[in-house]
């Protein structure tokens, strides 16, 4: 038996991590110790701002071990960031900032690789990235924004190649394949907003007044010691009420299919408070941004439509040699207007644009490689 | 590799690829990065004190200063809170608002980061990922566990 004990294939090495986020935070500390200056150039790659080059190129070969570490943790089956929700609204979120830059240098990486002509490892870059936008998730408001930032770079940065392999259709066809299949949840700022409901609903509670009135106070004693003086049950009790009131109507706006003006509309009387009174402007302090969190959501869909509407108009242009005069049917629609987008070529290719909106942010250039 | 001699070696061999300095705020800097900030709350000494009861409040929500940092913004906001609540300090004095020192750590708090987002939106928020890198890092190390190792004994 102890002969069978010895010689039985137990390993001694554990498994590689399951969850996602240990990779990432091994990553983040191989991101490279890099001047401003030099964050500043990847930025502006990453944004489609400029071309990359050679310091580009230089800075990103420097943070191969951050890549690689996304590269393996975009497969694992989990991700949970640990996240202290015993800590509320002074939980720590170091995490970030290292995702912003992160994508930023996965997306220069992308650009790297569409400039060397690998279009197809150019898109599995972004399409890796809109995986790590998943992961990022929604655990709270702000990490639910950052994930929607990172979608954005990941659309940009795939506009830029998709004009450049125009005339691939089996890349096109593999691309909306994927799109199709990715699997993407669509996350919502819902969940994230049910964790703030229960982090405030226990803050402002007068047997929980000093934590309430040591983050009102940004920490400063003097302050935090003169608002626990002055607080009471029943003031507490009626701020408490303004904000769940006004939340749990906001959370019914968010999961309710309406169009998106209405939603707005509902949304920004919800975080208009009055000024004169005090306890409504405290149960303000604690309310976030509704209507600009709805514009975020919306945006990223809209331009996730964008791109799927775009692949069918270059799929178009492959087969037939030139790009339709005329917007073709049954494309995914503009999410803020739930139209179809104005659709108009130009001397480099085309644009996408939102119906009614003028700003820049809501127009999608698609220049196509002659 | 048990003798303190061979973990003192180790020790400044990490030292020196990691910054150990405890993180601090200067409030120099953040005095010449918000001078009108600075410059807004000090004049404040000087002015009678405000004839309704929310002019501070009503001040950072209809009038945002575009050049106020979020934390700032929200200092005075609080200092509001404090004496609109009955009206004024218990003892009647002209309330003074005061340049708070955060820890820096604090910039990365959840609550900052949603200040700083329902003050300035997506831009704002940015500007802070920035700042938080800037201040707190971390720098990585740049060294491999074998250069690390490379002055080791029997290695």
């Amino acid at each position: 038996m102890a002969l069978t004990f010895i010689a039985s294939p137990v390993l001694a090495i554990p498994p590689d991590p399951d969850n996602a986020a240990l990779l990432y935070y091994q990553g983040f500390l191989m991101l490279a110790q890099l001047e401003e200056v030099a964050w500043d150039h990847i930025s502006n790659v990453a944004r489609g701002k400029t071309e990359p080059d050679d310091k580009a190129r230089e800075y990103i070969s420097k943070c191969a071990g951050a890549i690689e570490f996304a590269e393996v943790a975009v497969k694992a089956p989990k991700c949970h960031w640990g996240v202290r929700y015993s800590q509320g609204f002074e939980a720590l979120m170091p995490q970030l900032p290292q995702m912003r830059r992160l994508t930023f240098v996965l997306m220069v990486d992308a650009s790297i690789r569409a400039a060397d002509g690998d279009y197809k490892a150019a898109l599995e870059r972004c399409l890796m990235a809109g995986t790590f936008a998943r992961h990022v998730g929604d655990d709270t408001l702000i990490s639910y924004l950052v994930s929607v930032a990172v979608r954005n770079l990941e659309y940009t940065c795939m506009r830029d190649i998709m004009g450049r392999a125009v005339g691939d259709v089996e890349l096109l066809q593999w691309l909306k394949n994927k799109l199709a299949t990715s699997g993407t949840v669509d996350l919502s700022p819902v969940r994230p907003l049910k964790i703030e409901i229960e982090i405030v609903s226990n803050l402002i509670r007068i047997d929980n007044v000093e934590k309430f009135a040591w983050i009102m106070a940004l920490s400063n004693e003097k302050k935090a010691m003169e608002i626990i003086k002055k607080a009471d049950e029943e003031t507490l009790n009626q701020a408490r009420r303004i904000y769940s009131e006004r939340m749990n109507s906001a959370l019914t706006v968010l999961s309710t299919p309406m169009p998106y003006e209405q939603a707005h509309s509902r949304l920004k009387q919800l975080v208009d408070f009055d000024q004169d009174d005090p306890v409504s402007m405290a149960a303000k302090f604690f309310t976030p941004a509704l209507d600009k969190v709805l514009s975020q959501k919306t945006a990223v869909e809209t331009h996730a439509n964008a791109i799927k509407a775009a692949i069918e108009l270059l799929l178009s242009h492959a087969g037939t040699g030139h790009l339709p005069d005329t917007l073709p049917s049954g494309l995914p629609k503009d999410g803020f207007s739930g139209k179809d987008f104005e659709y108009e070529k130009t001397k480099e290719g085309f644009v996408l644009r939102c119906p009614g909106k003028d700003l820049d942010v809501y127009r999608y250039d698609f220049k196509i490689k002659k | 590799m048990s003798t303190e001699k061979d973990d003192k070696w180790l020790d400044e061999l990490i030292s020196q690829s990691i910054d150990t300095t405890e993180p601090r705020f200067n409030a120099e800097e953040w005095k010449k990065k918000y001078p009108d900030a600075f410059q807004s709350i000090l004049s404040r000494r000087a002015k009678p004190e405000p004839s309704g009861r929310s002019d501070i409040l009503r001040m950072i929500f209809v009038h945002p200063i575009p050049s106020l940092s979020a934390t700032a913004a929200v200092i005075i906001v609080v200092t509001g809170f404090l004496l609109t609540r009955n009206g004024q300090k218990p003892n009647g004095t002209t309330p003074e608002p005061q340049l708070v020192a955060q820890s820096p750590a604090k910039i990365v708090s959840m609550m900052s980061l949603r200040t700083t987002y329902q003050q300035g939106g997506w831009d704002a928020l940015d500007r802070q990922f920035r700042e938080i890198l800037n201040t707190l890092g971390p720098g990585p190390s740049s060294l491999s566990m074998g250069q690390l190792l490379q002055n080791s004994n029997g290695f």
